[in-house]
């Protein structure tokens, strides 16, 4: 029997998650099994399903989908397949954001019904099927009357504290979750706000007094969870408390002022024709390779994912940049298509491993491998941009797909004079003659196409 | 160390804040306190964190004010009692330099 446990799913003792047959099952503690078994017979899981809120889950008895082992318990716990998981690192901000509200809400409904999250990790939270959704359903705990949320101080270091650092400070949050997998520390992040931020209500709260209080007794020995019960603490209190995070992040703006690519549709140098050309030249790659899987490589804010999403099974879309990406994922929350995963991704810098072991969460090239790339205006910013030599950019595209679609951008192009305006031309080797011997090695070239007149050139790449 | 604010209230500074305010339930509210010891709180899964406790202690209204206002009070005193020498103190000063020898 072959049951693939995922090695990032330890944390909680009540159930860890596995593969089972191309399956996602979640395994489940004897009272984690209760529990849920009582949140299916009250309509609660099928409530949060049908609202959005939560991953289609349903609980099946082990011995009907083949699962013998008995250490696996009698009842599991299925779940949709997310084929590609991104991490909160890859989120732009409106995906936090909405994963943020999606914790809320779950949260408020919770405790409507008597329940608690018991956890409000970010990474509680996945982008599926064109929306945040919620996915940890071992989360939901019974409310002990008189508790506080426990999950407070996780969710402000998750996703309070880095949306308030890119709507407040103009800092993308990205490579700060990268950095750190807890998010941002209270203390930390209230030595980043200026007085004037320290103000504002949310802040003051939230933040200054929050690092206050964690900074003057957290090397105590006290003991505070009693307080709560004895000064009666109670519901009404936490509903109010995310009542308030909820407007307060629903507030909070993103203006993206230093995007470089953000009105790139706009501003690239294409005519109407070679657009047309290109996008045809596309079209007919798709066509030709019919690849269920597509990663578009610098795919801005996914014309070209969108233009293909409905002739394939799952399009990838990675972007250098969160203001891009952040523009694609509302165009897919206003009712683009679902098929297409807005990733925040820098491929000179790609998503490690990280966390225990190096196998809690995987590397970006060991989730995002497709059956089809698309390289189009990128080559020239990884080799002329970040210095690596063609043959290694053509080894990693061959690394994350046998085929698909690259763009030669010659050193007569005005982008790549744009980008040598102010540097020397080390670039000798950066010809198409070197490039097609480079593709020639690793693919076959089915076609190529000249476009910006003969500055740039489509290829269409089979698997050698 | 146990949070009881029965103390606080019946301290100097408890007798000031009930003139100030004059029409709060302190009755109930000694009673919520008196109860400190009966309560047997159940574990967090996660680690909720000293801050995000305490924040919602004070969010939660007047009394978890005043349990902040006990827990910066005993502070004082423990500075106090480091600074002028006392019996008790010298034993708990003594358990901080184990820690943070830990």
């Amino acid at each position: 029997m072959d049951v693939k446990f995922d090695p990032g799913s330890f944390k909680d003792p009540d159930g860890r998650i596995f593969e089972y047959q191309g399956n996602i099952y979640r395994t489940l503690s004897s009272s984690a099994a209760d529990r849920m078994r009582a949140r299916e017979a009250d309509g609660t899981l099928a409530a949060l399903i049908d609202q959005g809120l939560l991953i289609d889950s349903e609980l099946v008895s082990a011995s009907s989908v083949g699962l013998a082992d008995a250490s696996l318990g009698d009842t599991v716990m299925r779940h949709a397949r997310i084929p590609v998981l991104t991490y909160p690192s890859e989120w732009s901000f409106d995906m936090l954001r909405d994963a943020a509200l999606v914790t809320l809400d779950l949260l408020q409904q919770g405790l409507e019904r008597d329940l608690m999250l018991k956890d409000a990790t970010a990474f509680n939270v996945a982008f599926h099927d064109g929306r945040m959704q919620f996915f940890d359903t071992l989360s939901i705990d019974d409310y002990a009357a008189g508790a506080p949320w426990d999950g407070y101080a996780q969710f402000c270091r998750e996703f309070l504290f880095p949306l308030m650092l890119t709507s407040y400070r103009g800092i993308e949050f990205q490579p700060w979750l990268r950095g750190s997998l807890s998010g941002i520390p209270v203390r930390a992040f209230a030595r980043l706000l200026s007085l004037r931020e320290k103000f504002r209500g949310p802040v003051m709260k939230h933040v200054v007094l929050q690092a206050k209080l964690d900074r003057s007794f957290a090397d105590t020995d006290t003991e505070m969870r009693s307080s709560f019960k004895t000064m009666k603490f109670s519901k009404p209190m936490i509903v109010g408390n995310v009542a308030g995070l909820a407007k307060t992040l629903r507030k909070l703006s993103y203006e993206a002022g230093d995007s470089v690519w953000g009105d790139y549709a706009s501003n690239h140098s294409y005519s109407a024709e070679d657009e047309t050309t290109k996008r045809q030249f596309v079209d007919q790659a798709v066509d030709h390779l019919s690849p269920s899987t597509v990663v578009d490589l610098g795919g801005n804010i996914g014309d070209y994912s969108f233009l293909v999403a409905p002739k394939v099974d799952r399009v990838l879309c990675v972007d250098i940049d969160p203001a891009c990406i952040n523009t694609l994922y509302r165009r897919i929350r206003d009712g683009g298509p679902t098929n297409v995963v807005p990733i925040v991704g820098d491929l000179l810098n790609p998503t490690p491993a990280l966390g225990w072991n190096l196998t809690e969460r995987r590397d970006l090239f060991d989730r995002i491998r497709s059956e089809s790339f698309f390289a189009l205006a990128l080559v020239h910013h990884l080799a002329i941009g970040g210095n690596v030599p063609l043959p290694r950019v053509v080894e990693t595209l061959h690394r994350i797909a046998p085929s698909g679609v690259v763009e030669w951008v010659d050193k007569q192009d005005a982008m790549v004079q744009r980008m040598l305006r102010n540097r020397t031309d080390v670039f000798e080797d950066y010809t198409w003659d070197v490039f097609r011997s480079e593709l020639e090695r690793r693919f076959n070239i089915v076609k190529t196409v000249e476009t910006h007149n003969g500055a740039r050139r489509l290829c269409l790449l089979e698997p050698r | 160390m146990r949070l009881n604010l029965t103390h606080v209230l019946n301290s100097r500074h408890g007798k000031s804040l009930r003139f100030a305010v004059g029409r709060f339930p302190w009755r109930a509210l000694i009673a919520a306190f008196g109860l400190v010891t009966l309560s047997s709180p159940a574990h967090a899964y996660i680690d909720p964190g000293t801050g995000g406790m305490l924040l919602q202690l004070l969010l939660g209204g007047v009394a978890g004010v005043l349990v902040i206002g006990k827990l910066y009070w005993l502070r004082i005193k423990e500075g106090f009692q480091n600074i002028f020498g006392g019996g008790a103190d010298s034993e708990e000063s003594s358990d901080k330099d184990g820690e943070t020898g830990n």
